[in-house]
């Protein structure tokens, strides 16, 4: 992380300007079992109490990390409840990060907070046709699958 | 001016006392110093 995406500049500037950068080293006596890390690189999305929201392993290049902190803090404000602001983060996504591995996980939860908010079930539907028409090959148009009977006989 | 580098931060109440502060989310790394 230190060689490719942290020296990058959209990264510097999207971290410095949305969230709050904490390092902690992996081997710390208290935080690292409170937060059972056992691989790096591990990273978290935390609420303002330390809760942690969202967390995933291993490298990123700096646009898929964008996008996974956007994911992360989706899911966050997600969880207050906040939709609107998790819209917002998942549209981010889907809008700017369209090529990310993680724009179908944004698709669905997008769609999912747009239908929590309003009752709509064209939201549901939305995400799986959204799916299969851009991203035919995610796992998640499986997940999607039952909305599409949401559309009744055709 | 240009900032040139992630403002990390090393210190867990820190962190979460600028968070409060700011209302802003935790970007947590655990990393591995070697």
């Amino acid at each position: 992380m230190d060689a490719v995406a942290y020296p990058d500049s959209a990264v510097i500037e999207f971290v410095n300007s949305s969230l709050i950068p904490l390092r902690i080293q992996a081997d710390d006596p208290d935080l690292a079992p409170r937060f059972k890390v056992k691989w790096t690189p591990n990273l978290l999305i935390l609420e303002l109490d330390g809760s942690e929201q969202y967390r995933t392993l291993g490298f990123y290049p700096p646009g898929e990390l964008i996008a996974s902190l956007l994911l992360g803090m989706g899911k966050a404000f997600f969880n207050r409840p906040d939709r609107p602001a998790a819209c917002d983060c998942f549209g981010r996504i889907i809008r700017e990060l369209p090529d990310s591995s993680l724009a179908p996980e944004a698709i669905y939860l997008n769609g999912v907070s747009n239908y929590i908010e309003s009752h709509d079930v064209s939201h549901l539907i939305g995400i799986y046709d959204r799916l299969v028409a851009d991203y035919p090959d995610s796992p998640w148009v499986m997940r999607a699958d039952p909305y599409r009977l949401l559309k009744g006989p055709t | 001016m240009i900032v040139k580098a992630i403002g990390w931060i090393t210190s867990f109440e820190e962190g979460l006392s600028r968070a409060k502060v700011e209302n802003k989310l935790v970007f947590l790394d655990f990393f591995n110093p070697n």
